[in-house]
């Protein structure tokens, strides 16, 4: 695994902490629903599935 | 906080409902049995260790004949959603018998590429054929690298040493990484590894396996650079006078880089012959892309495009079997074998497999070993 694609990778965990972070902090259901489906290719991702 | 919870868990779900069976489709194995002419079996990291133990290193099987001769490289899988590639490289695996000089075969250029299905494409993840012995299973690929191996892509992919630029895609792409580079993105690991073992071995001819569209016009051909026109030309009008079915002649484009036709040419002493044949499934147009469509290539929207006259091949009801393409590419890489032998006697090989008609006639499943009553050595997980 190349320096870069760690870095991405790396990015990759930060966003999804972000969106988990966002996820709790908001009582929107919309907002709720549209982080769920934001996070679902980033932890497919991360967990190196797709 | 319970809807938060029902929201996460749904989540869940949907990840394990869809990422378990992409898990288990990049560990699936397919079992090819080594035939009689198999003689050797080693990793292409050999020629360049710099893939040794990475996703870009891949399997060479060796046949070699008794008698001293020429050198042939088959290599299937440079876009591996073109499955007619691996299965002929499986089919002569498991069937050529090779008298005369020494045939490698790598099953699966791009490994990576065999481990994931286009995003977005709609295609099945397997696809099987039937056998005297039972159902047979292959995994389904992708055109190029896979994002979870080498990533990011660039914004503009320049070819090297050309510096041609190409679109983003192509950096994941084998077929346009050529000759390579050794500390280049896996895509060009893996073809210069590919130029060394075609330098250091001295490989006369060098065979790439593809599909193409129907709609497209680069298909059911051989494309070839200048050097290897008179080979391609005479293969392509034997098998049309005696095995009855059309594969034309294509000129390697001089100014478009990348390609396996064009730069193993000119970057070695090695004549490049690069095989389409018509793989339907990969037409835009297609009903849903099942596995049924990769094996009988019937499609009734391919068939109505026939019928108004836009496909580049002959096309009918009865579609473009698996059976018809690898049975094509056996053809065509024996009579090229022919006629190169013919022109250059003392790089000569002599080898032999069913051909189109028998392939045809008895379907291709037929020509598959049992892995479970073959000796265990003999099978080899790829």
């Amino acid at each position: 695994m190349t320096f870069i694609m760690i870095l991405y990778y790396v990015m990759t965990a930060y966003v999804v902490g972000m969106l988990i972070w966002n996820f709790i902090k908001t009582k929107d259901i919309k907002s709720e629903i549209l982080y769920a489906l934001a996070l679902l290719p980033l932890i497919l991702r991360l967990l190196r599935m797709k | 906080m319970m809807r938060k919870w029902i929201i996460l868990a749904v989540l869940l779900l949907v990840v394990l409902a869809g990422g378990i069976p992409l898990y288990i489709h990049r560990n699936f194995k397919e079992e090819v049995v080594a035939g009689e002419g198999v003689t050797g079996f080693f990793k292409l990291s050999k020629y360049f260790s710099g893939i040794e133990g990475t996703i870009a290193d891949t399997d060479v099987f060796e046949l070699k004949g008794s008698e001293e001769g020429g050198k042939m490289l088959i290599i299937a899988g440079t876009h591996e959603s073109e499955p007619s590639a691996a299965l002929a490289a499986f089919y002569l695996i498991e069937n050529l018998k090779v008298d005369r000089g020494t045939v490698y075969i790598i099953p699966h250029f791009n490994r990576s590429g065999s481990l994931g299905t286009q995003p977005g494409g709609g295609f099945p993840l397997y696809f099987s054929m039937e056998t005297p012995w039972g159902e047979k299973t292959f995994r389904m690929g992708d055109r190029g690298f896979q994002a979870l191996d080498q990533w990011p892509d660039p914004d503009v992919y320049i070819h090297y040493p050309e510096g041609q630029a190409m679109s983003y895609i192509d950096a994941r792409n084998t077929n346009r990484a050529w000759p390579g580079r050794p500390d280049g993105l896996y895509a060009e690991q893996v073809t210069y590894a590919a130029m060394e073992m075609i330098k250091k071995e001295k490989i006369d001819i060098v065979i790439d396996l593809h599909e193409a569209e129907a709609m497209y016009p680069v298909t059911n051909c051989i494309v070839v650079p200048e050097k290897s026109m008179s080979y391609a030309t005479g293969a392509s009008f034997y098998v049309k006078g005696r095995e009855k079915f059309e594969n034309h002649v294509e000129r390697s484009p001089t100014a478009f880089r990348g390609l396996s036709h064009r730069e193993i040419g000119d970057w070695s002493d090695a004549y490049p012959f690069l095989l389409e044949s018509p793989g339907v499934h990969l037409d835009q147009i297609t009903a849903a892309k099942t596995p049924e469509l990769i094996m009988d290539g019937i499609d009734p929207f391919v068939l109505k495009a026939a019928e108004k006259g836009l496909l580049f091949v002959p096309y009918d009801e009865n579609g473009f079997s698996m059976d018809r393409r690898v049975g094509q590419h056996s053809s065509v890489i024996q009579e090229i074998v022919v006629q190169w032998s013919k022109k250059n006697p003392e790089r000569g090989l002599t080898i032999s497999a069913p051909r189109y008609k028998e392939i045809v006639d008895n379907g291709l499943g037929y020509f598959f070993k049992d892995p479970s009553k073959a000796d265990k050595s003999d099978v080899y997980l790829q």
